[in-house]
């Protein structure tokens, strides 16, 4: 009896997510004839859309994001003044790249809205998973006045909704890298914030052992493709690259590169004994402990170090925009983009273009950010009221700036090539050996440039 | 019927039936992969190639590691050495000794056992979660000991004490396991020649030399036997913990067929060459080892009949 009751309980625990998944995921009826409340500047462009597409049902395939449960909060609203109806289908972040692989490949035609990675677009791209949408963008009876493409950030529109120069995505979400400083630290010992790259490495020399148990700075450095990511934040700006973005050159031993390599070696010397082991986990843990006076890592960090509960020093941080490099003031990028299955058929591409202007237009950019979604555009950026509550956004906004400069200058933070990953992974083992000093970074980069002339050799 | 003398069930074609099931699976799950693997070994094949689309490319893959083209494969093969070595014999001394302690009688044995089990039930990644944040050198609790104490703190995970600490977290895990093997062989031996020692007034460390290590040697066999099969698969507590590094200081060959094969290179052929070179090694180990366990249970035997 008694084990009967407990192999219940053990049923019932494990279905429990599914049911819960399934709640959530449960299609939401559109409100019948509840467009009542449309407001004029978007009346014109609301009956067009619901006379052509009224009753119809688009699929999202998405992930887990902030800005995607917030487009979720948002869709009852476009329903209501569409008459569109919107299901979501939310699969694990790994399994979505392989399934809409898959689903292009075999032309099904299940998802009409995608949730597409920007550094996957070099792979959707021949595969055909998504739609150019230049033609959307450009056509005013599709896009409304109201929407306002060119607000959306130049480093989100070039640098992640285009491949080859073509716009397959419009970005909803995306991070840069910055520098947190401690400002008591700084303003005690008469310091100004960095800005230029020597400037950070002189900083992260002065701080290291000027209190007890403080170090200079804080970033991630444990061996293979965090210490990839790591040396990427400051690669750029000092020159470097891996490889060349229009020949595919692998310029891993390239003099600038050793070079740069050579800077964040030295760096990273300043920072925790034990930074050889660091992830963006022990990297912000540390600088919120006030282990470090500097760190330098991703804007989507910054809750962390803002938050209470996990940080000791949220009234004693200023942030400054990456610093600026002999090569030119750059940021890095990454981000997401929803777009446009290719698969369906042209009217149903109008359906699920009016289902994107709405959740990514300026209009509905406040409310979107206040929903949690990921700010993407100027006048979000801009807007004081949000400024107010975030006051973090104007140096954002300036380091995303940067994350510009470098997408104008031809150069995306990850090589949109399929083949790149390992090398990062390559360059991120030898460089962790380089840090350890089992090596040289000369040595390190020389045996990194074989094998990534192997990796892209095939 | 041939039933009574029992020959009937033993005879070959019987037993031959009976075992062919069980021999046809271990065909397909063991046999099978493995030559496979020989063959992949021979091949430039990679990850994310479609199949076949793979070279022949003879013995090149191995050629490479040996020849010390690929820079990370010979320390690896150290490094693994090291820890084997280290992680196995301090094990056994240690457990040995636990085990000779809980053979005594000693207060709240069972709650002793029942504490000291537990770091073996702990899921490996979690053990190397934990002892990450234990090593910590900011905020770990071994450094806040250390600083208490008024000494310096000590970088648990650099490239020079890495694969120390990571012996000893392999030692805090398996220590135990090795302990309760050895208590329950103790449990097990005869009393008598312990008894007539003492009356022959042998001290405590003629009986541990002549009567108890001798009388263990079987158990003590296939607890070392267990524990270095054990040793020389982990992967998930040093991948966890450091992922091989600072540099390679920690990348045993069970962490470098990984990162070859799978962790974003995904160069299968150059993997399954190391896995081969690896498993060659372990097997020669084991055998070896194996070996030596018979060759002392006989040597042991010829005095104690001349005595």
């Amino acid at each position: 009896m008694k084990n009967r009751v407990f192999v219940t309980v053990c049923i019932m625990s494990a279905l429990l997510p599914t049911a819960v998944y399934a709640a959530g995921t449960s299609d939401r009826k559109p409100e019948a004839g509840t467009a009542a409340e449309v407001s004029p500047e978007i009346r014109e462009w609301a009956q067009a859309v619901r006379d052509r597409f009224a009753g119809e049902t688009l699929t999202m395939a998405a992930t887990r994001h902030p800005s995607v449960d917030a487009m979720q909060e948002m869709v009852g609203e476009f329903t209501a003044v569409t008459g569109i109806d919107v299901q979501w289908d939310i699969i694990e972040e790994s399994y979505l790249r392989n399934k809409l692989l898959i689903e292009a490949k075999n032309d099904t035609a299940v998802y009409d809205v995608l949730l597409v990675d920007a550094f996957s677009l070099a792979e959707y791209v021949p595969a055909d998973v998504v739609l150019p949408l230049d033609r959307f963008v450009a056509d005013t009876t599709l896009t409304p006045e109201w929407y306002d493409f060119d607000d959306i950030l130049g480093a989100y529109r070039n640098g992640i909704g285009r491949y080859e120069d073509v716009l397959y995505g419009i970005p909803i979400a995306g991070e840069t890298r910055y520098v947190a400083y401690r400002t008591d630290l700084f303003e005690r010992y008469a310091k100004q914030p960095p800005e230029t790259m020597e400037e950070l490495l002189d900083l992260a020399e002065f701080f290291t052992g000027r209190e007890e148990g403080l170090y200079g700075i804080a970033m991630r450095a444990q061996r293979g493709i965090h210490f990839a990511s790591g040396f990427l934040t400051t690669m750029y700006q000092n020159g470097g690259q891996l490889v060349d973005q229009n020949t595919w050159e692998v310029l891993v031993d390239d003099p600038a590169t050793v070079e740069s390599l050579d800077y964040y070696v030295k760096l990273l010397a300043y920072g925790p004994p034990d930074i050889a082991n660091y992830t963006h986990e022990e990297a912000v843990s540390a600088f919120s402990l006030g282990k470090t006076a500097l760190w330098f890592d991703a804007t989507a960090l910054t809750p962390w170090i803002l938050d209470p509960e996990k940080s000791l020093v949220t009234e004693q941080v200023g942030f400054v925009p990456p610093p600026e490099g002999h090569a030119g003031a750059y940021g890095v990028l990454a981000g997401w983009n929803i777009g446009i299955s290719p698969d369906i058929d042209g009217d149903r591409q109008d359906a699920a273009w009016a289902f994107v202007v709405w959740m990514t237009s300026r209009r509905n950019a406040e409310e979107y950010v206040r929903l949690g979604g990921t700010p993407v555009r100027e006048s979000v950026f801009r807007n004081p009221e949000l400024v107010e509550e975030n006051w973090t956004f104007p140096v954002q906004l300036e380091s995303l700036n940067r994350a510009e400069n470098m997408v104008n200058d031809g150069i995306l933070w990850l090589a949109p090539h399929p083949e790149f990953i390992k090398i990062l992974e390559t360059v991120g083992n030898y460089g962790s050996q380089a840090l350890a000093r089992q090596i040289t970074v000369q040595e390190a980069l020389a045996r990194a440039q074989q094998d990534s002339e192997e990796i892209m050799g095939k | 019927m041939r039933l009574p003398n029992g020959s009937y069930w033993t005879s070959g074609r019987y037993a031959a039936a009976f075992i062919a099931p069980a021999l046809a699976v271990l065909v397909l799950i063991v046999v099978v992969p493995t030559f496979f693997l020989w063959y992949i070994s021979f091949t430039d094949y990679q990850l994310q190639h479609a199949w076949g689309t793979q070279a022949f490319v003879g013995l090149d893959n191995f050629v490479r590691l040996i020849s010390g083209r690929d820079h990370d494969f010979l320390p690896a093969v150290r490094i693994s050495a090291v820890f084997l070595l280290f992680s196995v014999v301090v094990e056994f001394l240690l457990g040995f000794s636990i085990a000779l302690l809980f053979h005594r009688r000693i207060p709240a044995k069972r709650l002793w056992m029942s504490f000291f089990i537990l770091p073996m039930t702990i899921t490996p990644a979690v053990i190397g979660l934990m002892w990450k944040l234990i090593y910590n050198t900011e905020y770990g609790v071994l450094n806040f000991l250390l600083t208490a104490a008024r000494l310096p703190k000590i970088n648990w995970l650099g490239v020079d004490t890495a694969l120390l600490s990571v012996v000893v977290v392999d030692i805090w895990q398996w220590t135990p396991f090795l302990a309760l093997m050895l208590y329950a062989g103790l449990q097990s031996l005869p009393t008598d020649p312990f008894e007539s020692a003492r009356i022959d007034g042998a001290s405590s460390l003629q009986i541990l030399r002549f009567i108890t290590v001798p009388l263990m040697r079987p158990m003590i066999s296939i607890a070392l036997f267990l524990r270095i099969i054990d040793a020389l698969k982990i992967f998930d507590t040093v991948y966890v913990l450091t992922r091989g590094g600072p540099g390679n200081a920690t990348e045993l060959l069970s962490l470098q067929v990984f990162r070859v094969g799978f962790q974003h290179t995904g160069w299968i052929g150059r993997s399954s060459a190391i896995a081969i070179i690896y498993l060659l090694l372990s097997s020669l180990i084991i055998l070896g080892f194996a070996r030596l366990v018979r060759f002392d249970s006989e040597s042991r035997r010829t005095p104690g009949e001349t005595v």
